[in-house]
């Protein structure tokens, strides 16, 4: 509780991933971008998913669905405790610990808004992100997905369909001037703060934290959440 | 579901909350900011809390283009033991004996190797390599019962996971350090018919709680949230014990102790009725059920 101090949100390298890994897929992948019409952008209905449903399963306290949750999105929160984590035994804890949030919150999942991974990605991500608070630290600054930390045995790596919203991000993405790209994902998914994407981008730190903000912002109405937008006509 | 669909901010105070939300997405919050933030929710039920977060991570999923590292086994069991009211049996499924050390199938393979050794033992031509045959035969039979009936013996019995209510029996059995208290009532309105103890082993930093008569939570409308008071810390500042629900109106309920950080001497211990989630900084407007030592 008694924790206090803006920690700083990683300082990670950009080391990303060559491995020479078993790739298998867990199930159909759909990775890409797709254009979505702009009249689709508020979904009316629960999203298509190319798999079952599987959080009001876990929320309503079905055993096998605990597992079949894990089995299907374990890659992803463990991807995702790595990146965030430096060693293999927070990473381990970190993991466990947004599983308990899944399965505690899983019964909000609400499909009209977003597909299970990015719930599942978004939860995760929060959890992660809130550890940094808690444990009254900055997130550690050491490689991003680098494996120097995890032993040879646990390079494995499969293919996961990674959602609709994805392909929604990445077609917002492709909006945005390329500066602004570079800073979302140096922040997103390499973790970069603020400074630190100022220096590699030699980009000036206001003009780093106005991209950010502008950009995120952009993706979240693009995701068909702002019907401001879509009154106004999509654009802005 | 939810009913949060506003992205909109309609007051200077609202322009501070998505300000929050956005800076919540991206980098952890202080503590100040995110007291700050779970009242501002609280006062703009109708704002989608989760929009930033929600772009965030399809960006984060975009990125990753679908290629994730698969969770190791022993993390995959790590996980599983903690799932709330899991049978062990169900979710790890049952280890199936290996066939060929069943003494059964040994028993055969050693019958096979006797066979052989047998018809050895006819073959006069070579008396002493015959006679090392059968007698080999019958040392290769007697290694593979042993082997067989040892490999039975030895075999892991299934792993199951205790329930928490077993956990809490043997922290109460083994924990020499272990200390029960009980729950008293309160005067809150969910808290008027609370009774139960609380066990917790400060060198084991781990503890369960029971109750009966904790009404049922709706998750999606509250949680409860237990608040552990550390001397050290003082009663300004005390510890995030977890958030948890209770399923089973009046009914028993066991529930673990998830303490943040060390709890050095602990004082008492409060469960408070929170937003769901829980909150950083209690208001301790309902207070339901309390543990004093």
């Amino acid at each position: 509780m008694d924790v206090g101090g803006r920690t700083s949100h990683a300082g990670f390298t950009f080391t990303t991933m060559h491995h020479d890994s078993t790739i298998r897929c867990t199930w159909p992948m759909t990775v890409g971008v797709r254009s979505e019409p702009r009249s689709r952008r508020i979904p009316r209905e629960p999203l298509k998913s190319l798999v079952e449903p599987i959080l009001q399963r876990v929320a309503s306290g079905e055993a096998a669905a605990v597992q079949e949750c894990l089995d299907r999105y374990g890659g992803l929160v463990w991807s995702l405790a790595r990146r965030f984590c430096s060693h293999r035994e927070e990473a381990e804890d970190a993991a466990q610990e947004v599983f308990i949030e899944i399965w505690n919150k899983a019964g909000r999942y609400d499909a009209t808004l977003s597909s299970e991974i990015t719930f599942i990605a978004m939860i995760a991500r929060r959890r992660l992100i809130d550890r940094g608070r808690r444990r009254q630290r900055a997130l550690q600054t050491e490689a991003i997905d680098d494996d120097s930390n995890f032993p040879t045995d646990d390079q494995a790596q499969e293919l996961i369909d990674i959602g609709d919203e994805a392909a929604k991000a990445a077609n917002a993405l492709q909006r945005l001037r390329p500066d602004e790209q570079k800073v979302l994902k140096l922040s997103i998914y390499e973790g970069l703060s603020h400074d630190q994407i100022a220096k590699v981008t030699t980009l000036p730190l206001g003009t780093v934290k106005t991209h950010l903000r502008r950009g995120l912002a952009r993706v979240r109405e693009l995701l068909g959440v702002d019907p401001a937008t879509i009154e106004k006509g999509g654009e802005s | 579901m939810s009913t949060r669909r506003r992205y909109v901010p309609n007051s200077p105070c609202e322009e501070r909350l998505f300000e929050l939300l956005y800076t919540r997405a991206i980098q952890p919050l202080t503590d100040a900011e995110q007291s700050e933030l779970d009242a501002l929710v609280a006062e703009s039920p109708d704002i989608d809390t989760d929009c930033y977060d929600r772009a965030a991570a399809a960006i984060d999923l975009h990125c990753r283009g679908g290629r994730v590292h698969t969770l190791p086994d022993h993390v995959r069991e790590r996980i599983l033991a903690v799932a709330p009211g899991k049978s062990s049996a169900t979710l790890m499924g049952t280890a199936t004996p290996n066939a060929a050390t069943k003494p059964s199938d040994a028993a055969k393979h050693a019958q096979g190797a006797r066979g052989d050794a047998s018809a050895s033992v006819t073959d006069r031509a070579h008396p002493s390599a015959s006679q090392f045959v059968m007698w080999s035969g019958w040392v290769v039979a007697a290694a593979a019962s042993i082997l067989a009936i040892v490999a039975w013996f030895s075999q892991p019995a299934p792993v199951r996971v205790l329930t928490f209510a077993e956990q809490r029996a043997k922290l109460v059995g083994e924990a020499k350090d272990a200390i029960t208290l009980p729950f008293e009532p309160t005067d809150d309105p969910h808290g008027k018919s609370v009774s139960g103890d609380l066990v917790w082993s400060p060198s084991q930093q781990k503890g369960f709680m029971r109750f009966r008569g904790l009404p049922a939570n709706d998750p999606q409308a509250s949680q409860y949230q237990l608040w552990i008071f550390d001397k050290p810390r003082g009663t300004d500042h005390p510890v995030d014990g977890g958030v948890f629900d209770v399923q089973v109106a009046n009914g028993e309920a066991v529930v673990p102790i998830d303490a943040r950080i060390r709890v050095f001497e602990p004082a008492m211990f409060a469960v408070t009725e929170e937003s769901p989630g829980g909150v950083v900084v209690s208001k301790r407007k309902h207070i339901v059920a309390l543990a004093t030592l």
